[in-house]
């Protein structure tokens, strides 16, 4: 290779590697109407605030937990405020999960104080992704707080803690996935959308 | 404020060289010091751009080059596209009002055999709208929104899977128009996803000539299930190269999900003008657990009856698409008629594409 066409490959590859983003038409994004209905019952407006996901934020949540966002979760993202009577109610926000099977991604609701309310699949290629699997989930995460999460895993964050694991003997890859979801899912919320969050409180 | 930007520079290039990998040679710390500030303008542009966009915005730079070989006769063909994919949700303090999706393509041909009719011939270059509309959603929680502009005939598998730009395509062959302008409502509802629409029937450009329309539309399962399916219609005057064509189709659409495979199977009956036609898919699909790499076969079989006895026709399609870098995707495809009928000549086809998005 010459210098020239070296050349010319480094600016390209420089242009590139200075805008993050997923492959994929935004035609094909879709708001998570189900999931808010199902999150969050009754009648439910909500609002969507895009923010930009940076290798910066994916470095600080890396300082909260022992493990990060994945490349495809750098770039564009939707934060949905859910609205009560015209007064914010809580949040969903979707993330996608590296699965053996392929992305899983599973719609949280969150409250006011960055608790959990709920998760929702949006996409689980698993036949495990149960509504009953749903339902334990819900019922071993809602209402906790990032610390209290945080304390269902191991300190490496490879595991979770035998209680849960003979809790969810059955589908514990899938109870693993989902913990160390919602723990990103506080984590990234917080910090790239700092600035709206503290607006609404 | 010269010292300032001198300052931010030299910063901006020392960040930049201490995040790339170390550099070989003096040639290479070179190069790295001299795109320094042409990532900067990038950053900037974007950022300026964002900001003249306004919030709530996504948008990319979509380029695209595809070449097409037909072993039995020789024939190559190119085709290359250059467009931007632009997304803006707006909103009010009371919630999200609508989403404007705008997708203008500039699509260049080059010895292109039966190209779509709004070109002049195999070697034109024309404006194409792949999607450009607003969606209004502020009327019920996403239950019932109107859409406005020019977007996906809905119809089929195609409701629910992007292939925009993309080898991979289903049937839209078979109706001889894939996205067309005019209104529709569409939601979601507990049980079901539904869109209903009013079209001009002319595709890609407005067109009175003939007064085409179609109304079509689909009802279906919630798109976020391993199973999902559903049932939809297309009635209407399609314009194509030698007028309108009056069209009737009825459709049942399949998609099953189980770990990396994916199984599709669509299922459509009805008429052109007076020719009875059936029309199926089958696809086996495979991807790896990063969904880099999408490996797929199609069968399609078509089933005319222009006069009194059924024609019968098959296609294969084998494909790869490989995404090796977030922003550029690599994807094949071979084509293959098995049995001929003669309204559909559809050669044999080897085609690759390189498409970068950034």
């Amino acid at each position: 290779m010459n210098k020239a066409t070296y050349l010319i490959c480094r600016v390209i590859i420089v242009m590139l590697a200075s805008n993050n983003m997923a492959f994929g038409a935004y035609c094909s994004l879709r708001d998570p109407i189900a999931a808010i209905k199902t999150l969050y019952q009754g009648s439910n407006q909500y609002r969507s605030i895009v923010a930009a996901i940076t290798d910066e934020n994916k470095n600080s949540v890396k300082e909260r937990l022992p493990f990060t966002l994945h490349r495809s979760e750098i770039g564009k993202h939707t934060l949905y405020l859910v609205l009560e009577n015209n007064k914010p109610h809580g949040f969903v926000h979707a993330r996608s999960e590296l699965a053996e099977w392929g992305l899983i991604e599973i719609a949280w609701g969150m409250n006011f104080d960055m608790t959990i309310n709920g998760l929702f699949f949006q996409r689980c290629r698993s036949p495990k992704c149960s509504r009953e699997l749903t339902d334990r989930l819900n019922v071993l995460l809602k209402s906790r707080s990032f610390s209290e999460i945080r304390k269902m895993l191991t300190k490496n964050g490879a595991e979770t803690t035998a209680h849960i694991a003979s809790d969810f003997a059955k589908s514990g890859d899938l109870a693993l996935l989902a913990i160390r979801s919602a723990l990103k899912t506080i984590a990234i919320t917080e910090i790239a959308w700092k600035k709206e969050i503290t607006e609404l409180k | 404020m010269l010292k300032r930007i001198l300052i931010l520079y030299i910063g901006y290039a020392t960040l930049l060289a201490t995040r790339c990998k170390p550099a070989k040679s003096p040639f290479s710390a070179l190069i790295l010091l001299s795109t320094a500030p042409l990532v900067f303008y990038t950053k900037t542009t974007y950022a300026a751009l964002d900001w003249g966009l306004g919030l709530n915005s996504r948008w990319a730079i979509d380029i695209s080059s595809k070449a097409s070989w037909d072993p039995d006769t020789h024939h190559s063909a190119m085709a290359h596209a250059f467009g931007l994919d632009f997304h803006k949700v707006f909103s009010s303090e009371s919630g999200d009002i609508g989403t404007l999706v705008f997708q203008p393509y500039l699509v260049s041909l080059n010895n292109v055999p039966n190209p779509p009719f709004f070109f002049d011939d195999g070697n034109d270059t024309e404006l194409t709208w792949r999607i450009a509309n607003f969606n209004y959603t502020a009327l019920s929680e996403g239950e019932f929104n109107i859409r406005a502009g020019h977007f996906e005939i809905p119809f089929g598998l195609e409701q629910n899977i992007d292939t925009n730009g993309a080898l991979r395509q289903y049937t839209f062959s078979d109706r001889g128009i894939k996205a067309d302008w005019g209104i529709s409502v569409n939601g979601v509802l507990p049980a079901l996803d539904y869109e209903i629409a009013l079209t001009r029937g002319s595709g890609n450009e407005i067109e009175n000539q003939e007064n085409p329309y179609i109304i079509s539309g689909r009802i279906g399962s919630p798109s976020y299930k391993n199973l999902v399916s559903g049932f939809s219609w297309l009635y209407g005057d399609v314009l194509g190269a030698v007028g309108v064509t009056r069209l009737k189709r009825a459709a049942v659409d399949v998609a099953y999900y189980y770990h990396n495979w994916e199984f599709l199977m669509e299922l459509s009956g009805g008429k052109n003008e007076h020719t009875d036609t059936l029309n199926s898919l089958i696809e086996v699909s495979w991807r790896n657990a990063l969904e880099d790499l999408h490996l797929y076969i199609q069968w399609r079989h078509l089933q005319l009856k222009p006069e009194s006895r059924w024609e019968a026709g098959d296609d294969i399609a084998a494909g790869v698409r490989w995404l090796p870098m977030p922003y550029l995707e690599i994807s094949t495809q071979y084509e293959k008629q098995v049995d001929l009928i003669k309204q559909q000549q559809n050669p044999t086809r080897l085609t690759l594409q390189f498409r970068l998005r950034i």
